[in-house]
């Protein structure tokens, strides 16, 4: 992305938007965070295929007296969904979800946690067996990081698997507002794979026109993000022909979340318990992903193309809807629709044939706010949105950047034949 | 006899010509009350005698009503056509005639007598005398002084009226402009009523809702309907109190009103010197202080002449005996006041003045409340106006914009559009209705000063468009006078 930080927050009205709530300066390491494609993950000690966190990062480490030290700093941070539509989140390290916290099983760890955020905050590590105090439940385990504090946490890594870290301090506010991390433990020594994923879920109340998630909302979201970021914001997943891949999802939203890929079977092999046996792994087209979990699906992308992988919950891929707009469907609006022509000019009729017709139109929205339904394919519009991603298989690849469209053999896609009557 | 008759004759000579100079012609009268509304308002009055000026009047008021009408306009029709203002100007044809009846002396009495003695000399004894009151030659001049003032105060109670009824035309003429632009605005709720109306139907024909959502859509268009059937009888009455008070009748053409309101004048009216200028002008103070100076001349009258309330008569007397002897002489009549001695007369005239001293005192106290009422009412509604045209009439404007950006991702439905469009109209009807008491409130304030308030052209100039230009309404307030 070309446009600084500035002409971002002209094009958005960010800046007009800001509140003290979160208007605190963000680290060195914030920008606006999301608008960047996704940074080089950090190299590891060679033993593991580094994660790629799409749309995020890798926390990097320095080694102090043999203990890998990490620095998260909670603070507020503007995300950017997708373009046209910012929100005024909490993350770590100018991100939500914050960086990706990268070590093998053995290592001692020390993690920094510096509060710039305007209230206590905690950070507990999902899943990991840490001795008691190292939980990080504020008042239960320790005392709650007070704003400005840092606090130390200090542990030996006992386990792989695919962890989380998130507050647990004011934890319904600061996770709706996008605190929530990825503390992946590689196995020492173990099988390795070619492309490593990981993607966190995470669902939102963003009332269309706005910038602030609202916080007391418990069913009724409207914004639904792989790495907090809706499609067509969300990177594609670029993998090679035959390649071992692994997808590692989050889940820390109040829904669960079926996450379904298309032309591939993926083995779900790990949970946030730990490693399942091989002969119990079992195979999947869509693993439901429940709050609070995280589950880890291995495949070989043996099928060449483009594609989908989204949450199979309809109203999830997709952006800011209304849940009690009439039901028009199958209406014969024709002479109704001129009438509100006349006395609302530039009013059309959507619904009658079902709503695809939306991701067509180029009608102005509230700001802030995406279309429902949007992309553009090589084949017209996609019609989706939310928790929707694209991976992309490919017999060759100079890199692991956006290769463009699947280009198909000939005779491979499905076309219009002559009416059969 | 000789000798006296012309002295008597002398004596009465003066006032004879004092008595002969009163016309019975109001016409003079009716110039001053003429004068004076033109002076407050502006506008001619005529006096419909069956005079060459009754078919100018006549052609006038065919013009004005051939033309869409202004208040003005309204008002002009009113002074020339309304028939119980011209019954009202015959108060001063009664109040002309009372005048010369006051200039008038009390014709002296001729009295013979004839008798025939039964003892002779058997001649007639024929006895003659004339008799005039004397004293009413001194109160003559005084008592024209009192009709004079008399009927000063009825022109200016006369032109009192006329304001009255001019304050009670405009108020009317605006009632019938705002009905007809709320008219049009609750026609257009109606259409959105039934636009939604139509739209369930089509749902509900095609499976989508139920037959409760449908009646209570329909319930909504049958309401509306039943607004728009109210404001249909709101016009006819409001049309027919203008018709009667513009004397209107069928023969005459059928009129109608310029569609707009006149603009609100920008500024807010001045409060210095309204009450000073109110009580310098308003009429009916005027007349009521006349009616005070006739009363106490009045009272000067009858104490001056209450030992004597029957006058002085004074004359002469001839008789002329059977022995053909002739006796001459004056006489007298004069009443003895032992018992009336004209107290109770006086004491009524000075309670009568004390009365109307009072209720002068009164007058000015309500003139002056009248203002401050009137003008605090004017200014409050003006500024609400100005908050409807210039606040909420945009914000309802936005409000509509913004839905329809919703509807268009599909976050808001047709019915919200049409429910934000008919609340934009909703806040043109509260602006209409404001617009109107605003001219209502500013005719009541001129009656209460006595005298029309121009509009400044500069403020009328000011007025501009508010709402058109940034309105997404099919039919928007058109603001521009
Ligand atoms: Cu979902």
């Amino acid at each position: 992305m070309s446009l600084s930080r500035r002409q971002l927050l002209a094009r958005t009205g960010i800046a007009a938007a800001g509140t003290a709530f979160f208007g605190r300066v963000q680290s060195a390491l914030a920008a606006i965070s999301g608008t960047a494609d996704t940074p080089g993950t950090v190299a590891g000690d060679g033993s593991y295929t580094p994660v790629v966190t799409p749309n995020g990062s890798t926390l990097p480490w320095v080694m102090k007296d043999g203990v890998k030290e990490f620095h998260l700093v909670a603070e507020p941070v503007k995300r950017e969904f997708a373009p046209g539509m910012m929100v005024n989140c909490w993350g770590y390290n100018g991100s939500t979800p914050g960086p990706t916290i990268e070590a093998v099983e053995g290592d001692r760890v020390r993690i920094l946690v510096t509060n710039k955020l305007p209230e206590s905050t905690s950070v507990h590590w999902h899943g990991i067996l840490t001795p008691n105090g190292m939980d990080g439940v504020g008042g239960l385990t320790q005392k709650h990081i007070e704003p400005d504090e840092t606090y130390a946490y200090e542990f030996t890594l006992r386990q792989h698997g695919t962890y989380m870290y998130h507050p647990h301090s004011d934890e319904m506010v600061q996770m709706a507002l996008g605190m929530m991390g990825f503390f992946i433990i590689h196995p020492k020594g173990g099988p390795k794979v070619d492309r490593d994923f990981a993607i966190f879920l995470m669902e939102w109340a963003v009332n269309p026109g706005t910038f602030t998630p609202n916080p007391s909302i418990m069913t009724d979201f409207n914004n639904f993000t792989f790495n907090s970021r809706v499609y067509p914001g969300t990177a594609p997943l670029i993998v090679k022909l035959n390649q071992k891949v692994r997808v590692r999802i989050a889940n820390l939203s109040m829904d669960n979340h079926p996450i379904h890929i298309h032309g591939h079977r993926w083995w779900v092999t790990e949970t946030d318990g730990g490693q399942i046996p091989k002969s119990a792994w079992w195979p999947e087209t869509s693993v439901d992903v429940a709050p609070g979990t995280t589950r880890t699906m291995e495949f070989v992308a043996d099928n060449p193309g483009d594609w989908a992988l989204h949450c199979h919950k309809t109203h999830h891929a997709m952006n800011a809807m209304s849940h009690d707009i009439p039901n028009l469907l199958g209406v014969d609006q024709d002479a109704v629709t001129k009438k509100i022509k006349k006395l609302v000019p530039g009013y059309m009729d959507m619904g009658s044939d079902g709503m695809g017709d939306m991701a067509e139109m180029q009608m102005k929205g509230p700001k802030n706010t995406l279309p429902m339904m949007t992309g553009t394919g090589p084949f017209g519009p996609i019609e989706m949105g939310g928790m929707f991603t694209v991976l992309k298989v490919r017999e060759s690849l100079a890199s692991y950047d956006d290769p463009g469209w699947y280009q198909h053999p000939a005779g491979t896609v499905a076309q219009a034949v002559k009416s059969v009557s | 006899m000789a000798m006296i008759f012309p002295r008597l004759l002398a004596l009465s000579l003066p006032a004879l010509a004092l008595a002969g100079c009163a016309s019975v012609d109001p016409s003079a009268s009716f110039g001053n009350a003429q004068g004076t509304i033109r002076d407050r308002t502006g506008h001619r009055v005529e006096w419909s005698r069956g005079t060459q000026e009754d078919r100018q009047a006549e052609q006038a008021v065919r013009d004005l009503l051939s033309r869409p009408l202004t208040a003005d306009a309204a008002v002009q029709v009113a002074l020339l056509g309304n028939p119980s203002l011209q019954a009202t100007f015959e108060e001063i044809g009664i109040s002309q005639a009372d005048f010369v009846q006051a200039g008038l002396l009390t014709n002296p009495s001729f009295s013979a007598i004839v008798r025939f003695p039964n003892v002779s000399p058997l001649g007639a004894d024929q006895e003659f005398s004339v008799t005039g009151d004397f004293l009413q030659l001194f109160i003559l001049p005084l008592r024209k002084k009192m009709a004079a003032l008399q009927l000063e105060a009825t022109e200016l109670e006369v032109g009192n009226e006329v304001l009255s009824l001019a304050a009670e035309v405009k108020e009317a003429f605006y009632a019938v402009q705002a009905d007809e632009q709320l008219q049009t605005r609750l026609e257009l709720v109606n259409d959105i009523d039934k636009t939604a109306a139509e739209l369930a139907e089509k749902q509900h024909e095609a499976g989508n809702i139920n037959d409760l959502d449908l009646v209570n859509q329909k319930s909504v268009y049958t309401e509306s309907q039943a607004d728009v059937t109210q404001t249909r009888i709101d016009l006819v009455r409001d049309r027919e109190k203008l018709n009667r008070l513009l004397g209107w009748t069928e023969e005459l053409p059928r009129w109608t009103v310029s569609p707009q309101l006149p603009a609100i004048p920008a500024d807010p009216l001045s409060a210095a010197d309204l009450e000073k200028r109110a009580l310098v002008q308003r009429l009916d103070v005027a007349a009521a202080r006349k009616r005070i100076e006739a009363l106490q001349k009045s009272l000067g009258i009858t104490e001056g002449t209450r030992l004597f309330p029957g006058g002085i008569d004074i004359g002469v007397d001839t008789e002329k005996n059977p022995d053909r002897s002739r006796v001459t002489g004056p006489s007298i009549d004069v009443e003895l006041p032992i018992f009336d001695q004209g107290q109770a007369r006086v004491a009524t005239l000075q309670a009568q003045l004390r009365q109307a001293q009072d209720r002068l005192a009164a007058l000015a106290i309500d003139v002056r409340s009248e203002i401050r009422e009137n003008r605090e009412i004017l200014e409050g509604r003006r500024q609400l106006a100005d908050t409807y045209r210039q606040t909420l009439l945009p914000q309802r404007v936005s409000i509509l914009k913004l839905s329809q950006e919703q509807y268009n991702f599909m976050l808001k439905g047709s019915y919200d559009l049409l429910l934000a469009k008919q609340q934009e109209i909703g806040a043109e009807r509260a602006y209409i209705q404001t617009w109107r008491d605003y001219w209502t409130a500013r005719a009541e304030l001129e009656k209460a000063v006595g005298g029309f308030l121009p509009v400044p052209a500069a403020a009328e100039a000011k007025q501009t468009d508010p709402v058109a230009a940034a309105s997404a309404a099919p039919a928007p307030m058109n603001m521009k006078p």
